[in-house]
């Protein structure tokens, strides 16, 4: 890492562990920048205005085989900069994200327009303070949807108000009777500004808010969050809270996974298949509120070690649930793939082609279903994780029933670590004081259930939140699913897309 | 009086043509010639019933050439194609005179008055025809002066080509027709139909290379798969009044002729005439029905629909020569019936259907069914009038395309009485296909009619939709009244059918059975008779309550129990909601999911609706379905994309094409010997002059 | 096919008996904390409400006399005052907590020498929500839910309410694509900028008469989002809400409790009365 970034001619200082710094001028942002991103991973990127001061842009990546990660900062002299979409397609929608959020443009961006749909731009006076060479903004530039033409097309909307108990989002299908020509998707529907919201809060405040970015990926986000914060002050976690927390980290994937599994048994239809999945989905629910006092996890966290350390009762008792969870996922899943017409109707659905899944940087099951080989538990490993076996399972099929596969395998994986976890736990030791607050910036990262989550948190003085960014799984894995829809699938075809790819928009619209 | 009327119409036929010449001078000539029009063709309707009623006469014209004289004579046979282009050119002649300002300038419009009135009366002559020659000149009249309507718009793309076409297959016909009536001997001279039919001999041999003549002569003006070509070509583009004309009543004189020649002049059929003027009628309806369904022009898909509704014509003669040659005279007459029932109010309701296409085009300049939608709100009698037809055609009870559709799959079912099972098995696999046309059909209207006048409207032009001048509505008006009065009465339509078959089949009590006369024989239809009671026995005595296939334990409906029963639904039903329904209903966009507002974009397409049969009979439409974008940079940044998804009409693309690619090339041969230098003409005439010298 | 229902059947019944009179608290996880008022001391008071993350706990007064509030609309149970102060706040795992009117989540206790619950003015009329309920949707329900802008962890327990466990078709209850057929809305999450439109326009869709429910403390109180710079708030800020249910998410029983509650098919969660101390704990 420190290799490449001197090859590229910018000098990094150390961060926190395992995490270089690199300050790069802004004029030159666009050879260095570039170079770096075609040579490695670009994991994050975004933009940070404060008052008075000029813009900021701030590029997380990461080279695989390298435990570290490389930070690179750049002040911007004014609210522009060379777009790095050329070089890699993963920039495209973080530079729209800059673009909407803080008027800063990415100068030769193809498609220079808003991610999200209506006003959703912060107000206030973060945003005035940087956005001077940005334009006034009289008048939103209209999102950029393509125009379809042809004999007989119309458009098929779906939500943000859809037809069951799910999450709004809004779809625009063009189709020419069954076919899906072009799926247009609007998101940013229940933008929140979470990490608005937590600015200027202690970090113990900011672990709840980091738990309701999503709840698909609670207490990924939290100990990601919780992480950064301890890399900042350079806390240490007792080996039974290390343990408490992987064994929730790894329960958190266990019940989405079954989750989505057991979405795409109903998508294709099969009710009795959904109501197994459903059953062991709330069995798992109900083991971690026995743990943790609830059912998704929430408040189990403190920053350096866990709130909560399941007792040896508890521990026996959910080992003999995961055991039962095991042989059940074995029998539901040898059903499943006798059953033609789940097997058929997942069988090429939306095809994500690797190559596309390199482009745009993939992450989680969705990357690992199109050949990208990337896990942070095993790429840069926390927690407990270097205490138990696991494999990451990797397909390049690409299709709905690859996506399959690798969360049924992984769910598999995910009882295995449970199992381990618990026939290897540790004494318990007091935990040690935490140090004291104090300001800096570090990076805190989890394999949350739908990948990757990375957080660059920035402490000011009083130990307070000053900036904190969070990049959850479907911010990357969005992206590619309009593509998706699209190749060649049929309208009856979405359920099966949607379910299989599991994505949160809450996790997106922070 | 059978033939004075016949003059009167055909001289007000004249006079109407020659105001409509005055339109050239002073616009008001228009009006004038739609009166004269209307008034001949109620002339027209006044001969059909002086025929229906037994007045017969025969009259040599004046006028001799060396094939003969001109003969015409009222028939039974013609008198209910009469009574049809008497309704229809009534009604069209008050459409024209507010429709043709649409099609252009004074000489256009002249000439579409004029030349419609002359089709008219060709085709009265045709009917009157009572020679070969009379039939063939009338006959030739009909299809020039069509072809000149056809062409009228000659400056719009593809207007000559389509023209071009249908004139070239006409000549096709025409020439099998010739052939056929110079094969029998009927182009001598004094030869008439009559003394023809009296002594029909030809060899079994000859006369079955005449019925093939015949079938191929008549099959291309009556869209015969695979001469159907100039139909789908020539309807979207001739004004509306002309393809109202060309398929009420143009297509009907092809069956007149069908049934004249095959089941009059040839004497006995054999079987085999039968099965393959069947098989030919059920693949012309299904083809189509299914091309009916996918064509994204409103005119095009009346076309094909008018494709079908004459296979099933085809077909009923072909099954009505099947009995007969397998000496079932009752049930062959029964199913000529239905071709001759079926031609008429095919007749009635397509030229209605037509003039609602006509209707639409004057009000929004275009028939792209992806383009219309929202028109019953912005021309509520327009889509009344057009409801009724496309009803009828779709085959809805109680409107007439249902009471034929039915007759004629109940006559397919009496086939058991057939002796071989090959010959059951025949008719029962077409009775299936023809039922299949027939659901197929009504989906195809479901698809037209909400297309183009239901949802909001999808374009501009839609969105700005007037209703028509009243002159028009009042023309669709009196076609469309003719149908649901035919349909309701059913006595007018099978009794003039039923005339007209008599006496071609010489069955007696045929009206009776098909239409038994339930209220004079209460004990023998104590079913219908108890359900009718006394009200109906007043209203419709006699024949015309029930219609049987033949025999009353077979089958029966009545269109007027269904009538009523409907309308008790309806009223039922209604006055449930407003009993029981509460509070005031609100009203509100359409619910598309919150996020933005309803646009007409995001209704389901006339082109959309189709995709399952498109899916289903993926085979036949060659469907094939491209997608291309413009994007910058890669690909992920589309910014625009276009789809395509086309049928590939297999005929056209695998039998025309080839063969008018070849007649180019064998021309392109030819033209070699065309130099077009003076000199070279010049020796070309000298050495003609000097082979003929030799050869004398 | 067969071998799936051989494997449904194997399964047998899981149900749960909710809302019959004796439910086990299967889901392990609390649905609301419950205040021991006779316990509660001044220092206690002042300390839990310094601790609450949400405002759910605050507090006024001195050492000597004093009034503490407990709004279970926006508490996002993290657990920190059971956690310690165990002997005042008691985490309680019976899911009957909706309640039909928003001032009912609030507790208030004053602390002197005897400590007392105080008396809440009552605001919307509750008695003709009742009665509108009570005509029409007794038997049948059909729920229009709308994510206003949640974390989506009450539609993940929206979506297990119509798996085997909750199963709420057995109680008459369904959850219906458009508005048009709606009786209820069901909204979740605090009510972001963006979906201010589409909520209200849900709500204009729906025919009279119709219902609301706020679902979560987010649709409650505005939750752990309230005051963001996107938010508008609350759903009761937009729209008239009939029946409030506390929770983040509410656990299932909390969401069967908050419906049945529109049904008028069970009452109002039960006040804070003398007798009632530890229940299920």
């Amino acid at each position: 890492m420190m290799a490449i970034a001197t090859a590229v001619g910018l000098s990094a200082h150390s961060g926190a562990r395992n995490e270089w710094v690199v300050d790069c001028p802004a004029s030159e942002l666009a050879p260095r920048l570039r170079r770096l991103v075609e040579e490695l991973t670009l994991v994050d990127l975004f933009a940070t205005t404060a008052k008075g001061s000029r813009p900021r842009l701030t590029a997380v990546l990461d080279a695989p085989g390298d435990p570290a990660w490389l930070v690179v900062h750049c002040d911007l002299p004014e609210a522009a900069f060379p777009s790095l979409s050329a070089v890699s397609h993963a920039a495209s929608w973080y530079e729209r994200d800059i673009l909407e959020m803080h008027k800063v443009m990415p100068q030769g961006h193809p498609a220079p327009y808003p991610l999200r749909q209506g006003k959703s731009g912060e107000p206030g006076p973060k945003r005035a303070g940087g956005a001077a060479g940005a334009g006034d903004d009289s008048g939103q530039r209209p999102k950029q949807r393509p125009a379809v033409t042809g004999q007989g097309v119309f458009e098929l909307p779906l939500g943000p108000v859809r037809s069951g108990p799910q999450e709004s989002q809004g779809f625009s299908f063009f189709s020419g009777g069954e076919d899906i020509v072009v799926t247009d998707i609007t998101l940013g529907f229940k933008f929140r500004s979470v990490e608005r919201i937590a600015e200027g809060r202690a970090p113990a405040d900011v672990i709840l808010l980091a738990e309701r970015i999503a709840a698909s990926s609670c207490f990924a986000n939290a100990l990601a969050f919780s992480r950064a914060v301890e890399r900042v002050i350079g806390a240490e976690v007792t080996p039974s809270e290390q343990f408490t927390r992987t064994l929730l980290a790894e329960l958190e994937r266990a019940y989405n996974h079954l989750g989505v599994i057991g979405r795409l048994a109903e998508a294709t239809g099969l009710q009795v298949a959904a109501a197994q999945f459903s059953l062991m989905r709330e069995r798992a629910l109900r083991a971690s509120g026995r743990l943790t006092g609830h059912r998704y996890l929430r408040g189990a966290l403190r920053i350096g070690g866990t709130e909560v350390v399941p007792p040896e009762g508890d521990r026996v008792w959910l080992r003999s649930e995961v055991e039962a969870w095991r042989s059940q996922a074995l029998r539901l899943r040898h059903l499943l793939e006798g059953t033609s017409t789940f097997v058929d109707r997942l069988d090429t659905t939306a095809y994500l082609d690797p190559g596309y899944a390199a482009e745009h940087n993939l992450v989680g099951p969705v990357g690992r279903a199109s050949g990208i080989d990337s896990d942070l538990r095993r790429d840069h490993p926390y927690g407990a994780y270097s205490a138990v076996e696991f494999v990451v399972p990797l397909l390049s099929l690409g299709d709905a029933k690859a996506r399959y596969t690798v969360h049924v395998m992984e769910l598999e994986q995910t009882l295995g670590v449970l199992l381990q976890l618990l026939d290897r736990w540790p004494h318990a030791q007091p935990p040690a004081p935490l140090p004291k607050l104090r300001s800096g910036s570090a990076l805190g990262w989890a394999e949350a259930p739908g990948g990757a989550t990375v957080h660059l948190v920035t402490l000011d003085e009083g130990g307070r939140v000053a900036r904190w960014r969070a990049r959850p799984p479907a911010v990357v894995n969005w992206h590619p699913f309009a593509h998706a829809c699209a190749s060649g699938n049929n309208l009856t075809d979405f359920p099966v897309i949607e379910a299989s790819f599991g994505l949160a928009s809450a996790e997106f619209d922070r | 009086m059978a033939l004075e009327l016949l003059a009167a119409a055909l001289a007000c036929y004249a006079v109407a043509s020659l105001l409509g010449l005055g339109v050239l001078w002073w616009r008001g000539f228009a009006e004038l010639s739609a009166a004269a029009g209307f008034v001949a063709g109620l002339l027209g309707v006044g001969t059909a019933a002086v025929w229906l009623g037994g007045g017969r006469g025969v009259l040599l014209l004046p006028v001799s050439t060396p094939l003969g004289g001109f003969t015409v004579a009222a028939t039974p046979l013609a008198a209910t194609f009469v009574l049809l282009t008497g309704v229809v050119s009534s009604g069209l002649s008050l459409f024209t005179a507010g429709y043709t300002p649409h099609v252009g300038g004074a000489l256009r419009q002249a000439c579409v008055h004029s030349l419609l009135n002359i089709t008219f009366a060709a085709v009265i002559l045709v009917l009157a025809a009572a020679n070969a020659l009379t039939f063939l000149v009338a006959w030739e009249t009909m299809v020039i002066a069509t072809y000149v309507l056809v062409t009228v718009e000659f400056d719009r793309p593809g207007r000559p080509q389509a023209a071009f076409l249908m004139l070239a297959l006409s000549k096709l016909g025409f020439i099998a027709i010739a052939g056929g009536f110079a094969a029998m001997g009927a182009l001598r001279s004094g030869v008439s139909f009559a003394t023809l039919a009296r002594h029909p001999a030809p060899g079994a041999g000859l006369a079955s290379i005449v019925f093939l003549l015949f079938l191929i002569g008549f099959g291309v003006k009556a869209g015969l798969v695979p001469l159907q070509g100039w139909l789908t070509e020539a309807h979207p583009a001739a004004p509306a009044n002309v393809s109202a004309a060309l398929s009420g009543v143009v297509v009907a004189v092809a069956i007149y002729g069908l049934v004249l020649t095959v089941l009059t002049l040839l004497g006995p059929p054999s079987a085999w005439w039968g099965y393959l003027t069947l098989g030919a009628g059920v693949i012309t309806a299904l083809y189509g029905v299914l091309f009916s369904l996918v064509v994204p022009n409103f005119k095009r898909m009346l076309a094909y629909s008018t494709i079908e509704n004459l296979g099933f014509m085809i077909a009923m003669v072909g099954l009505a020569l099947v009995f007969i040659s397998s000496h079932q005279p009752l049930l062959g007459a029964a199913a000529l019936v239905v071709a001759i029932l079926h031609a008429l109010y095919h007749g009635l309701l397509k030229s209605t259907a037509f003039m609602g296409a006509g209707c639409i085009d004057v009000a929004t300049h275009g028939l792209d069914l992806d383009r219309l939608g929202g028109l019953a709100r912005r021309m509520r009698w327009s889509t009344l009038l057009f409801f009724v037809a496309a009803m009828g055609l779709a085959g809805i009870p109680p409107l007439n395309g249902f009471q034929t559709e039915w007759l004629g799959l109940q006559m397919l079912i009496r086939s058991r009485i057939l002796a071989t099972p090959e010959s059951r098995l025949y008719l029962a696999g077409a009775g299936l296909l023809l039922t299949l046309t027939f659901a197929l059909a009504t989906t195809a209207y479901v698809r037209v009619f909400g297309g183009a006048f239901l949802g909001a409207p999808r374009s501009r032009e839609a969105r700005q939709a007037r209703e028509v001048p009243w002159t028009m509505r009042l023309g669709m008006f009196v076609t469309a009244a003719a149908a649901v009065v035919t349909a309701l009465v059913p006595a007018i339509g099978i009794g003039a059918a039923v005339t007209s078959a008599s006496a071609v089949t010489r069955v007696p009590q045929l009206l009776n059975a098909l239409l038994p006369p339930i209220f004079l024989k209460p004990q023998q239809f104590a079913l219908p008779a108890r359900l009718g009671g006394t009200f109906l026995s007043q209203i419709l005595p006699g024949n015309g309550v029930v219609i049987t296939p033949t025999s009353f334990n077979y089958a029966f409906i009545s269109p007027p129990y269904i009538l009523l029963s409907l309308l008790a639904v309806i009223g039922l039903t209604a006055g449930a909601i407003h009993l029981l329904g509460r509070g005031e209903p609100m009203r509100r966009d359409p619910w598309v999911g919150g996020g933005s507002s309803f646009r007409p974009s995001m209704q389901y397409t006339a082109t959309g609706f189709t995709n399952l049969f498109r899916s289903t009979f993926g085979r036949v439409f060659r469907d094939r379905r491209t997608v291309a974008q413009e994007y910058h940079q890669s690909p992920y940044y589309a910014h625009s994309v276009s789809y395509e998804r086309r049928v590939v009409e297999p005929v056209e693309t695998y039998l025309y094409r080839p063969v008018v690619l070849a007649a180019r090339q064998l021309s392109a041969r030819f033209g070699v010997i065309q130099g077009g230098n003076v000199g070279l003409y010049l020796l070309y005439v000298v050495a003609v002059f000097v082979i003929l010298l030799l050869i004398h | 096919m067969s071998r799936w229902i051989l494997r449904g059947l194997r399964s047998g019944i899981r149900t749960t008996r909710f809302p019959s009179p004796t439910p086990p608290y299967e889901e392990g996880a609390s649905s609301t904390v419950r205040l021991q008022w006779q316990r509660l001391s001044a220092p206690d008071a002042l300390a839990a409400a310094q601790m609450c993350p949400s405002g759910a706990i605050q507090a006024q007064g001195t050492e000597v006399e004093g009034e503490l509030t407990y709004d279970a609309g926006r508490c996002i149970m993290c657990g920190r005052c059971a956690r310690h102060l165990p002997q005042v706040f008691l985490p309680v795992k019976d899911g009957r907590v909706a309640v039909r009117q928003r001032s009912s989540l609030v507790t208030r206790v004053g602390w002197s020498a005897a400590n007392r619950p105080l008396p809440l003015e009552l605001g919307r009329a509750a008695e003709e929500v009742r009665q509108r309920a009570v005509r029409i949707f007794r038997h049948s329900l059909h729920i229009r839910h709308v994510d206003a802008g949640s974390c989506n962890g009450c539609e993940s327990e929206l979506q297990m309410l119509t798996g085997p466990y909750a199963d709420l078709h057995r109680l008459g209850i369904f959850f219906t694509p458009t508005p048009r057929h709606a009786d209820v809305l069901l909204v979740t999450g605090v009510v972001t900028v963006n979906m201010e439109r589409p909520l209200m326009e849900t709500y204009a869709a729906m025919p009279e008469p119709k219902l609301v429910i706020a679902a979560g403390v987010c649709a409650v109180s505005g939750g752990s989002f309230a005051g963001g710079p996107v938010t508008r708030g609350p759903v009761d800020r937009l729209l008239p809400v009939d029946v409030h249910i506390p929770g983040c998410p509410p656990t299932p029983q909390a969401m069967l409790h908050g419906l049945l509650l529109a049904m008028n098919r069970a009452e109002d969660r039960p006040g804070p009365e003398p007798e009632e101390v530890a229940d299920g704990a």
